[in-house]
């Protein structure tokens, strides 16, 4: 009886329950979202839709964080990072979500591991074990600080902050110091777990040397500590050795002496281990360069240790009732002890650190880019004071010679710390004319400047044999837009001289055509697909000088656009500028040849063109002659090719070690190779191997600077008298070290996208080919056109302007569109 | 369904019929340009990072969206009230969810407009470089995504006030405090706070989307925050029945 | 049809059933127990001051608001229960017409009838229907904004009957408007009530006296009256004053003229009201009876030799009405 409902009841109590209800259903809806946001961050489903799915872990990640049971990762995060940390160039680096980032990404690979990989994190909680940073500290990581200082006690100090972790893997481990680029995270763990399996794989055949190590760093160590802590001069010592020593308020070097003759027999048994450990450490001695030099450090040790054992047994009777001088000796012994332990521990941890850990050589001493401070000093002391005591005019000369060559040093030394040893990898110095350490695992030819000996191409050729990647750049071009050169008159400054394309010495053309490589010597010009040169001018402005650069399209700076998709090294790039290329193709025969896997990894654009020499070297000329010629391109510009090589010395002597004729120690000299060196260069020859060859056609943009190019001729022994082509000389030294920084800085610009395809060599060449993808993914920079002021401001006006004006352009359209329809609307 | 997409056609027609949503549009566009080229302090330069991305955009315009969104959305349900064509619509013969869902839906065509509108970022950046166009539709589809969680908290303080101007002033305050004031209030409170209370903060939840991921848990989170701002404007409009 | 049409087949069908209505907000009674049916094909009034209920009256047959207790079932379908139902049944002009002023009338008409699900082939026909049935089709294009008062009020006729709705209820349609309006709005809602069964709430007599079948009349959230105009009347007439104006015969004076009418049978009361000069000086009295004494008013006056110039009942404002019929209540 619809119309005569009357239930009053139930009206009355729906309109006191709808409010009800609704809050209850309002409050259930809540409740619903958030168990199900709780629920979900337990999931990690996702799309990454990045190119190279760059926020994912990559699949060698993964296999990584698989093929490991039982890492535990500590990860030491402070609990208050600053908003931004300084950076060397002035910059400020925000640290915004970077610790989320951190442990996302550390989370991830425990996701993918499957449980295998533990992660903790250190925390300030528990008592004893000091702040994270100081833990952190004690885990070797390295702690970073901002510009803001906190008070600490009475001293001011900068904080100091932790964020990074360790990687624990049965008996090795592996620390990521500091983890401040978020983009690099996954490639520099995923580089760590590859790391520690290598290392442990290693270690468990190297377990003899390593616990013999550890034996001796630990005795030097329990050594040290217990001297420490007895000699410590501190009024709130405790004493808690022998009980012998006077409580009376006596001075601190009494209190010392009292408290190291207590302990003295301690000492002696304690100390006495380190001996014992050395002289069991059998199989440590000899066996690799951290062996040697832990042992080398422990013998001294030992050996300060005796003497201070003599001291403290009252040998050294001309102590007694001098606990002044007593006091003395001892602190210093002490402090040459602490020193020591820490030249222990370095060597320790860095034997502990070296098995399985593959080794770059780079060769050294064509010329080459060599990222290494020279072994040798410059010139010995006593020549230079021989030289000094002739001829204070040559005394200086020699000085600043000797500045020049450090100045090199520290140059090659920095960029080899930064661009490789930093970045994790072992790289070694390879001497041209010397064997080939067997440690080495890849070798590299970085851009030769001049030709490389018979000895040296026989040591390659036996190197390429052995199947270890073989890495050649070649810089057969040298290009000066700017040349400086002594000045005309004796003590004038520089001036500029020519600009200049040469060939450089280099033979790399003939190295390689044994093994059926032709490297054309040909110029790569390209019309189009250009980088820009940055040409630096003296400009006169009011009788000073100053420099200023401007950037020119160049055609000798080809840009690559071919690269092959299948190819490891190759894969990921898109932005790769060769300065001065040449082009090297494979010969026809090998190109045939199945056996071989050729690739032509790297090439320039179909603009390009193969131009021989000789060429003008300003933008514009080479532009016309380049726009004046046919495209020939593509052109090879980077050659892979695996296969097995015939030796170039098949049928022939092994060319015997030369003489090395430059900076001639007469008070060391060089050992003669001996006849039975020869004797086992030809029974350990082979003639045939597989072998794994890259061939890149430029220097990528990085210019050697080599002790021998800049300082051409120098040799002491003319220094002991005074001539004026000395002084030429030396302006001519000066003159070179600029110039080389004026060939750098023509293509510095270029380095950054280069410098990929660098670390991908190097990492190819150590056989971590997984990595060579996942860093390109922590590139995710997109480089961008040059776009000049005045284009800019086109650009920003357009974009600023262009999206207000379509919307009111669009409602003005509607507006009339309807007004008219409007009008014209009828029933 | 038809009646929600009636609803919403008739209140996106309202919106650009209406001089705000061109003044809207246009200060988020301008607004959120001059961020993109010049950073928040004026210190940065677009060109002379020289990377294709369209990072700064997804990073600055969740907040200009957090002030504009709310201008557009005030007028939603205050404006209905005030003249009184509420009590028309809602005698039409649709639930009042689906009011809700149609009103929403209408202020959604607009964020859409607007940011495709946008497209002129990348399109411009895309003549100087290669931008990765994957992260781009990242970055969208969280725009659009906290763009819609800002709609309906914009909408819900419009369905508690006839007030246009207090609907604004509380749905700019609800979404500034959604996108940021959390993060500044967990500072204040802990040193490092908890994650549960670090993911109620929309930028958080926004930072996969800009790196262009799209992450389930960011999608479901805002989806919730849009679903309960969703049933509270349904029974903040229902509330009429028991004042 | 309904049950209960079915069930009372000799009279004309109950369409809208209204039970015991009580609406209670904070601290205020709206309603207090209303009640009353409409039947198929009405014009039913519902009058009262303002304030008194109607409005609220509408918002709770309209689905709008929630009563606190009691039942509204709008042809069989109880407004609470099935609200959307009864949307589809109701035609709605809420009090003071409140319109998307920014729309074109044509939008305006198509969107409501798209909000009602008309599929889109007949949408365009039912709205130019409407737009014509309420005699817009000159104003189609035009904003609502620009339209006068008027033409505004037949927009909002028009949104409410567009989908040919069973029950059109409209809320005070004529205040506001001019009084060419009101006429040309009230014939419209004559027209309309030939083909609609209508609830319109006004607070004045004489327009529910003009269109309505039927009026329900609410004084402080309570029905005090209910019925056709004609019981109304009936009921009303016992209790209105007889107004004269006489030119009384020379020698007659009022007091003289008092007593007579007093004299006359069911006279209660006689009053000298006041004196007027035009067009002739003569007297107004106001007579209180029981009946309606007016023929024997006259017969008096004729026979007295008093000239009549005025001979009516007196009118009564609606409070007057009110405090008449809820006197008549309580007693």
């Amino acid at each position: 009886m619809g119309s005569k409902m009357n239930d009053t009841k139930k009206t009355v109590s729906k309109k006191g329950s709808s409010r009800t209800d609704a809050w209850v259903m309002l409050l259930a809806v809540v409740g619903v979202a958030v168990l199900l946001n709780a629920l979900l961050t337990q999931t990690s489903l996702r799309i990454d839709l990045t190119d190279q799915q760059v926020h994912t872990l990559s699949g060698a990640s993964k296999k990584a964080a698989n093929d490991l049971d039982g890492v535990v990762i500590t990860a030491y995060i402070s609990k208050k990072l600053p908003e931004t940390i300084p950076l060397p160039n002035g910059d400020k680096m925000p640290l915004k979500g970077i610790e989320r980032a951190f442990r996302d990404k550390l989370e991830e690979y425990v996701a993918a591991s499957g449980g295998k990989v533990k992660l903790v994190y250190a925390d300030n909680g528990s008592p004893g074990v000091g702040t994270v940073e100081e833990q952190a500290e004690a885990a070797k990581l390295e702690t970073f600080s901002s510009k803001e200082y906190q008070v600490a006690g009475e001293e001011l100090k900068f904080a100091h902050y932790a964020m990074g972790a360790t990687f624990h893997y049965k008996t090795v481990h592996e620390v990521f110091g500091k983890a401040l680029q978020p983009g690099y995270y996954e490639f520099e763990i995923t580089k760590i777990l590859l790391r520690l399996q290598e290392k442990y794989a290693a270690a468990q055949i190297q377990k003899e040397p390593l616990s013999q190590g550890k034996a001796v760093f630990d005795a030097v160590k329990a050594c040290n500590d217990l001297i420490q802590k007895k000699g410590k001069v501190d009024e709130g010592a405790k004493d808690d050795g022998g009980g012998l020593s006077l409580k009376t308020g006596a001075d601190p070097s009494q209190k010392r002496v009292d408290a190291m003759l207590a302990a003295k027999d301690d000492i002696a048994k304690v100390c006495g281990d380190v001996k014992l450990k050395i002289a069991a450490a059998t199989s440590l001695k000899g066996k690799s360069q951290f062996g040697d030099q832990l042992l080398d450090a422990a013998g001294q040790f030992d050996q300060v240790i005796g003497e201070l054992g003599d001291v403290l047994s009252g040998k050294a009777e001309q102590f007694k009732d001098k606990p002044k001088q007593l006091a003395a000796v001892m602190g210093q012994a002490m402090g040459m002890l602490a020193d020591l332990t820490k030249e222990v521990d370095r060597s320790h941890t860095n034997l502990s650190d070296s098995p399985g850990r593959k080794v770059v050589g780079f060769l050294c001493g064509n010329g080459e880019f060599c990222p290494f401070a020279e072994s040798e000093p410059f010139v010995q002391e006593q020549m230079a004071m021989m030289v000094a005591q002739n001829n204070p005019m040559m005394k200086q000369i020699v000085q600043a010679a000797t500045q020049i060559a450090q100045g090199i040093d520290e140059t090659n030394g920095r960029i080899g710390d930064n661009l490789f040893t930093k970045r994790g990898y072992s790289i070694r110095r390879v001497d041209a004319d010397s064997p080939i350490p067997s440690e080495i695992s890849s070798l590299i030819i970085y851009a030769p400047r001049t030709a490389l000996s018979e000895y040296t191409r026989y040591q390659l050729d036996q190197f390429l044999l052995s199947g270890r990647p073989v890495v050649m750049l070649a810089q057969e071009w040298d290009v000066a837009l700017m040349n400086m050169a002594p000045g005309d008159e004796l003590g004038n400054d520089m001036r500029m001289d020519y600009t200049a394309l040469s060939a450089t010495g280099s033979n790399l053309q003939d190295v390689l055509k044994n093994y059926g490589v032709e490297l054309k010597r040909d110029l790569t010009l390209d019309t189009k697909h250009v980088q820009t040169v940055r040409v630096m001018k003296l400009v006169q402005k009011g009788g000073l000088q100053f420099q200023s650069q401007q950037d020119f399209p160049y055609a000798l700076i080809p840009v690559a656009t071919h690269f092959d998709q299948s190819h490891p090294l190759s894969k990921s790039l898109d932005n790769l500028a060769l300065p001065y290329a040449t082009s090297v193709e494979p010969s026809a025969q090998l190109a045939q040849d199945k056996r071989f896997e050729v690739a032509k990894i790297i090439q320039s654009s179909e603009s390009s063109l193969s131009h021989a020499a000789p060429l003008p070297v300003l933008p514009p000329a080479v532009q016309e002659v380049a726009l004046q010629a046919k495209p020939n391109g593509p052109l090879t510009l980077a050659l892979y090719v695996r296969g097995p090589f015939k030796s170039a010395f098949a049928g022939k002597e092994p060319p015997a070690r030369p003489d090395k004729k430059t900076a001639e120690d007469p008070m060391h000299p060089k050992e003669k190779p001996s006849e039975n060196a020869q004797e086992l260069a030809k029974r350990s020859f082979k003639g045939e191997g597989v072998g794994k060859l890259l061939v890149v056609a430029s220097n990528l943009g990085i210019e050697g600077l080599d002790r021998g190019q800049v300082l051409k001729g120098f040799d002491l022994s003319k220094m002991a008298q005074f001539s004026a082509e000395i002084i030429k000389d030396y302006q001519l030294w000066n003159a070179n070290f600029q110039n080389w920084q004026i060939r750098i800085g023509q293509v510095s610009h270029l380095l950054g996208g280069n410098l990929q395809f660098l670390t991908n060599i190097l990492d190819w060449s150590t056989s971590h080919e997984a990595l060579v993808e996942i860093r390109s993914k922590g590139d995710t920079r997109r480089p961008m056109q040059q776009v000049d002021d005045g284009q800019a401001k086109r650009l920003r006006l357009v974009t600023l302007l262009g999206g207000p004006l379509l919307l009111i352009g669009a409602g003005l359209l509607r507006w009339r569109l309807r007004r008219a329809r409007n009008l014209a609307l009828k029933v | 369904m038809n009646a929600v997409l009636t609803l919403a056609r008739r209140e996106m027609a309202a919106t650009f019929d209406s001089p705000i949503a061109y003044i809207a549009g246009s200060v988020f566009l301008v607004v959120t340009g001059l961020l993109f080229f010049f950073g928040y302090d004026g210190s940065a330069d677009f060109f002379a990072a020289r990377e294709a991305t369209l990072r700064p955009l997804f990073e600055y315009a969740p907040w200009t969206l957090a002030v504009i969104l709310p201008a557009v959305t005030m007028r939603l349900v205050a404006e209905e009230k005030k003249s009184g064509t509420l009590e028309l619509l809602v005698t039409l013969p649709v639930s009042d969810l689906q009011i809700v869902l149609g009103k929403l839906l209408g202020a959604f065509g607009f964020l859409a407009v607007t940011l495709a509108v946008t497209a002129i970022f990348p399109i411009m950046i895309a003549t100087v470089g290669h931008p990765d166009l994957g992260a781009v539709i990242g970055g969208y589809v969280g725009l659009l995504l906290i763009g819609t969680a800002f709609l309906a908290l914009g909408l819900l303080t419009s369905t508690w006030t006839h007030n246009q101007i207090i609907a604004f002033i509380v749905g700019l305050l609800l979404c500034v405090f959604f996108w940021t004031a959390t993060d500044a209030l967990l500072k204040l409170a802990f040193d490092r706070p908890p994650l549960a209370l670090e993911l109620l903060s929309f930028r958080t939840q926004f930072e996969a989307f800009a790196k262009g991921v799209v992450d389930i848990r960011n999608v479901v989170y805002f989806l919730s925050v849009t679903a309960v701002a969703v049933v509270a404007s349904t029974y903040s409009l229902q509330s009429r029945h028991w004042k | 049809m309904t049950e209960s049409s079915s069930l009372q087949s000799t009279a004309p069908a109950t369409v809208i059933a209204v039970r015991d209505l009580v609406k209670q907000y904070d601290t205020k009674t709206a309603l207090d127990g209303v009640s009353f049916d409409v039947h198929a094909g009405e014009i039913m009034g519902l009058l009262g001051p303002n304030g008194a209920g109607k409005s609220t009256t509408m918002k709770i047959l309209t689905t709008y608001l929630t009563a606190t207790s009691g039942s509204v079932t709008v042809d069989g379908h109880d407004a609470q229960v099935d609200a959307i139902k009864v949307r589809e049944i109701l035609g709605y002009l809420p009090e003071s017409t409140p319109l998307y002023a920014d729309m074109v009338v044509w939008d305006y008409l198509r969107y409501v009838g798209a909000m009602r699900n008309y599929p889109k082939a007949e949408l365009d026909k039912r709205v130019a229907e409407a737009i014509r049935m309420v005699g817009l089709h000159e104003y189609v294009g035009f904003q609502i904004s620009q339209l006068s008062k008027g033409y505004r009020q037949r927009v909002g006729l028009a949104q409410a009957l567009l989908h040919n709705p069973k029950v059109l209820i409209l809320d005070e349609p004529t205040s506001g408007l001019d009084p060419n309006q009101i006429i040309e709005i009230r014939n419209l809602i004559r027209e309309l009530g030939k083909s609609h069964t209508i609830i319109l709430s006004s607070h004045n007599l004489a327009e529910v006296r003009q269109v309505c079948d039927r009026v329900v009349i609410i004084h402080r959230g309570k029905v005090v009256a209910d019925g056709t105009l004609d019981e109304l009347e009936g009921r009303l007439a016992s209790n209105h004053p007889i107004v004269v104006g006489l030119q009384l015969s020379s020698g007659t004076s009022k007091a003289d003229a008092v007593a007579q009418l007093q004299g006359l049978p069911g006279v209660d009361k006689v009053l000298v009201s006041h004196d007027t000069q035009v067009p002739v000086p003569h007297t107004i009295f106001e007579i209180e009876a029981q009946d309606d004494l007016r023929a024997q008013v006259a017969a008096w006056a004729a026979k007295q030799g008093h000239t009549v110039l005025e001979l009516r009942r007196k009118s009564m404002d609606l409070e007057g009405i009110f405090q008449a019929l809820t006197q008549d209540n309580q007693a």
